[in-house]
């Protein structure tokens, strides 16, 4: 999936900008959220690479969004756990090609296992008083929808 | 590019940041070609820079080559990196499995393997070919 172009004009100040970059990836993560309960792997794999972007942009920024360092270590949960129900995806289709249905079983565990873990840690996050607070206080976006 | 010169700068030197990260990587993994750590190094910062190119897209004026770059990059060095992956996610199952799940998971780690093998070249390859230009 495509990330949202940023148009940066206007923004007169790197901390404009980086504001604005973040609260782009900030939304676009929060939209895509939903994919955590049907866990669909399509959706889900769209909702990662969100993440990634935002981890990224936070990444990129350094010091200068230090106040979102709680988030930033949330999102390298949520993308290792994501990452985990990605790979049972692959395994499980490679499985279910090859008939190995003891596999597929584990594999399917497995899957439901890294989702949970997930669910949680977003849910932990987005909470009141979560470490998504930053990006909501630095963006001015609320996560209620998500 | 029609951004405050102040925002322009700091773009650019946000990028040239991450592909000087990016390069020192590369170097290390032309010298000690294993396929393993070093390819996932490579990749994990080569999206880092897709990242910040795509951010700051209007920033710099080579962000699409950067983009193009860093996505032909993570896609040929790909294959290795998902190979490795799921062979050691399956020895891991292997550990713990009956004779029945054992002989499954041998079938299925045999494509993975030849796949491994096959994208070993084309891989090494991007890696010793592909450049990264830092924004003028």
């Amino acid at each position: 999936m495509k990330g949202r172009q940023i148009r940066l004009d206007g923004v007169r100040t790197p901390k404009e900008t980086m504001r604005r970059i973040v609260s782009v990836r900030f939304a676009e993560a929060l939209s895509l959220a939903p994919a955590l309960k049907a866990a669909r792997a399509e959706p889900l794999h769209d909702f990662r690479i969100a993440c990634k972007r935002l981890r990224y942009a936070l990444e990129l920024f350094g010091d200068a969004v230090k106040e979102c360092r709680a988030a930033e270590r949330s999102l390298v949960g949520l993308q290792q756990s994501l990452g985990d129900a990605h790979d049972c995806d692959i395994l499980l289709h490679m499985a279910r090609r090859c008939k190995a249905s003891h596999l597929a079983n584990r594999v399917k565990r497995d899957r439901e296992r890294a989702v949970r873990r997930a669910q949680r840690l977003w849910q932990r996050s987005a909470s009141d008083g979560g470490s998504f607070n930053s990006l909501i206080l630095l963006t001015g976006i609320g996560t209620r929808k998500a | 590019m029609n951004n405050a010169p102040d925002v322009t700068a700091w773009g650019k030197f946000l990028i040239s940041r991450r592909i000087d990260e990016l390069r020192k990587i590369q170097r290390k993994a032309r010298k000690r070609w294993s396929g393993g750590k070093h390819v996932h190094k490579l990749r994990t910062h080569a999206r880092r820079l897709r990242a910040a190119a795509e951010d700051l897209r209007s920033c710099i004026s080579n962000a699409q080559q950067l983009i193009d770059e860093s996505k032909d990059l993570g896609h040929k060095t790909g294959q290795v990196r998902d190979a490795d992956v799921l062979i050691r996610r399956l020895r891991g199952y292997r550990r713990f499995a009956g004779p029945a799940e054992r002989a499954e998971i041998d079938t299925v780690c045999e494509p993975l393997f030849k796949q491994r093998k096959a994208a070993r070249k084309p891989a090494k390859d991007a890696i010793d070919e592909i450049g990264f230009r830092k924004p003028k």
